[in-house]
């Protein structure tokens, strides 16, 4: 039982697929943790909806293996997809029913609920999403973002262990992102999430875990802070008094990729060895006698790291 | 098929996990909303015209040219009736792969066979209500209020009899109609079925501009049928009573027991679904 309970809620090894000739999966390694809130990242076409697709059964891998809360996608499908909450990209609904309509089927096929139950159900997730004035509107009256606020409610409301959302605040407006944002927010002490986006900045702010992919494979993985660090960094400095010798001096330094002089007295180094660069930089400009006024790591984007990433891929 | 049955976080209990039938009733019942009403109004629609139609070409057997005209007019009809069926039931599985809502169903714990089926299975109360009951009824009292015994000469084995042997006319009055009418609509139902599954089972295995484009295909074929058929036998040779003889043995004067074709229309519709079912099972959406 512990060792059900400490398994990833999401474990994917090898896992790959070809439409064709095409191998749109070379080899995908996912392990998304109980409990967390993972940011799944890639450009267009780079695998994260067929991962997905692959994950809730649409898909049949062509090789490797993927479990979802123990539960083998190929081998036991309807198990799997029992504890799992799915949003497509594009959802597309039956257009006669209304919201309240929607999220009763869907919760009619994950719970075994009697008639009130199932109302008290349907209503709670109504109120939780935000979607009360809604309920009894027909689902081709919702506007995008209602519709996106839907799909993660519907995804939810049979209390699934894990919910798996293909860029659920694409094409939003940034309110509709916010609704979308929160939601999710609200969201996360009760499920594990693994969301695709293309929208770092919504990833920054909730995710606790990101994986990258492209080309069909995971490039890099791992905590949030782990992509916000990483070995390279951009340390900004103050300094009152003599500053040349000083930088002279790192320019030479191996672990100093560049060195800019603002206009407002402040150096921004770019360092590749943060260990070298804690203890050498402060070192360096103490002994040519230089009066260090501020020294602070500035935070690198997911944006920096992303593009870096990616970037060097499609040019490696 | 009972599974171990977990609990979510919050102690609610889950559904049963296992079984290709998985979801099957919600389904149906989910597909059978949208049968309603208008697409169950059109099959009433037709079902009346079935009934007023071959009770309307007993009527005009005083007049021969009156005749062959309504008789050809019902080739028509059973063109509709067919056309109806193949267009209501090539969508509800090929139309939802193309919009996605397929994907949005099957993504959930349920059976891609009981997706399958309930496409199927929501269809057989509409068929059995609006195109079948409906008429029957209605039948029942218009035949009783214009012969007063509960007897008319609506038979669908024999409507070839009635053109081709004047003579035979007579017998009519004294025929048990009620009994054939409802061997003829139960043998209609099942031709509509047979279509319904073969369209499913169309819709499986094509895309949806595929589907649309084989049922476009149908109406120059049964154009084709209906130009190379003997001039003597157009006026009723696509009419529901021919079709019922052909169906049965090809005999008009040899009707056979409805059972029969009944059976071998039923194992055609479960080999038709199993073969869609399996088919979906692989298909990737």
């Amino acid at each position: 039982m512990t060792e059900r309970l400490q398994a990833p809620a999401i474990d994917v090894r090898g896992l790959r697929k070809r439409f064709g000739r095409t191998e749109v999966l070379r080899s995908v390694d996912l392990s998304v943790p109980l409990n967390s809130v993972f940011g799944f990242l890639g450009p267009n076409g780079a695998g994260k909806t067929t991962t997905m697709k692959v994950l809730v059964g649409l898909l049949h891998a062509s090789g490797g293996s993927a479990s979802v809360m123990g539960h083998d996608v190929a081998r036991e499908s309807m198990q799997a997809r029992a504890v799992i909450g799915y949003l497509p990209q594009d959802v597309s609904y039956w257009r006669h029913l209304t919201v309240r309509d929607v999220l009763a089927f869907t919760a009619r096929r994950y719970l075994d609920l009697s008639r009130r139950e199932l109302h008290e159900q349907v209503d709670d997730t109504i109120e939780l999403a935000g979607l009360g004035h809604l309920a009894d509107r027909r689902v081709r009256k919702l506007s995008g973002g209602e519709r996106q606020r839907l799909g993660v409610a519907e995804a939810w409301v049979g209390r699934p262990d894990v919910l798996i959302l293909d860029e659920p605040s694409s094409g939003l407006d940034p309110e509709g992102r916010h609704e979308v944002l929160d939601l999710l927010d609200r969201l996360r002490e009760h499920a594990t999430i693994l969301y695709s986006t293309h929208i770092l900045d919504d990833v920054e702010r909730i995710a606790d875990q990101i994986a990258i992919i492209d080309h069909g494979a995971i490039v890099a993985a791992g905590p949030v802070d782990s992509f916000l660090i990483g070995s390279t960094a951009i340390y900004s400095v103050g300094i009152d008094g003599a500053k040349h010798g000083a930088v002279d001096l790192l320019r030479t330094a191996p672990w100093v990729d560049s060195i800019e002089l603002g206009s407002d007295g402040r150096i921004e180094i770019t360092v590749n060895d943060r260990q070298h660069a804690e203890h050498g930089l402060l070192r360096a400009f103490v002994e040519h006698g230089a009066h260090v006024t501020d020294f602070r790591p500035t935070r690198r984007s997911l944006e920096d790291t992303y593009l870096d990433l990616v970037g060097a891929n499609d040019h490696g | 098929m009972a599974d171990a049955t977990l609990d979510t976080r919050d102690g609610m209990q889950r559904t049963e996990a296992n079984g290709l039938f998985r979801g099957l009733r919600g389904l149906t019942a989910a597909e059978s909303t949208r049968w309603f009403p208008w697409r169950s109004l059109t099959f009433t629609a037709l079902g009346l015209a079935l009934l007023v139609g071959n009770y309307v070409s007993w009527l005009a057997q005083k007049d021969k040219i009156l005749g062959h005209l309504i008789l050809s007019s019902l080739t028509l009809w059973v063109l509709v009736l067919i056309l109806m069926t193949v267009a209501a039931t090539q969508s509800t599985v090929a139309g939802e792969i193309a919009q996605g809502t397929a994907a949005w169903i099957v993504a959930k714990p349920v059976g891609k066979t009981a997706f399958v089926i309930s496409k199927f299975a929501a269809l057989i109360p509409v068929v059995v209500v609006a195109m079948v009951g409906v008429p029957g009824v209605v039948a029942r009292f218009i035949f009783v209020a214009a012969e007063g015994n509960g007897r008319t000469e609506f038979n669908g084995y024999e409507v070839m009899r009635l053109v081709n042997e004047p003579s035979a006319r007579g017998e009519y009055t004294t025929v048990p109609d009620w009994a054939d009418h409802l061997g003829t609509l139960g043998l209609l139902m099942v031709i509509i079925l047979v279509i319904a599954a073969a369209m499913v089972l169309l819709g499986c295995v094509l895309g949806h501009a595929t589907a649309i484009f084989a049922v476009g295909l149908m109406i120059p074929i049964a154009m084709v049928v209906l130009a190379l058929t003997p001039i003597d036998h157009q006026f009723v040779s696509l009419t529901p009573a021919w079709l019922m003889e052909s169906f049965i043995d090809g005999a008009g004067d040899n009707p056979a027991p409805v059972l029969a074709p009944v059976v071998v229309g039923l194992l055609w519709i479960a080999g038709l679904l199993g073969v869609a079912s399996w088919w979906f099972n692989r298909r990737e959406l």
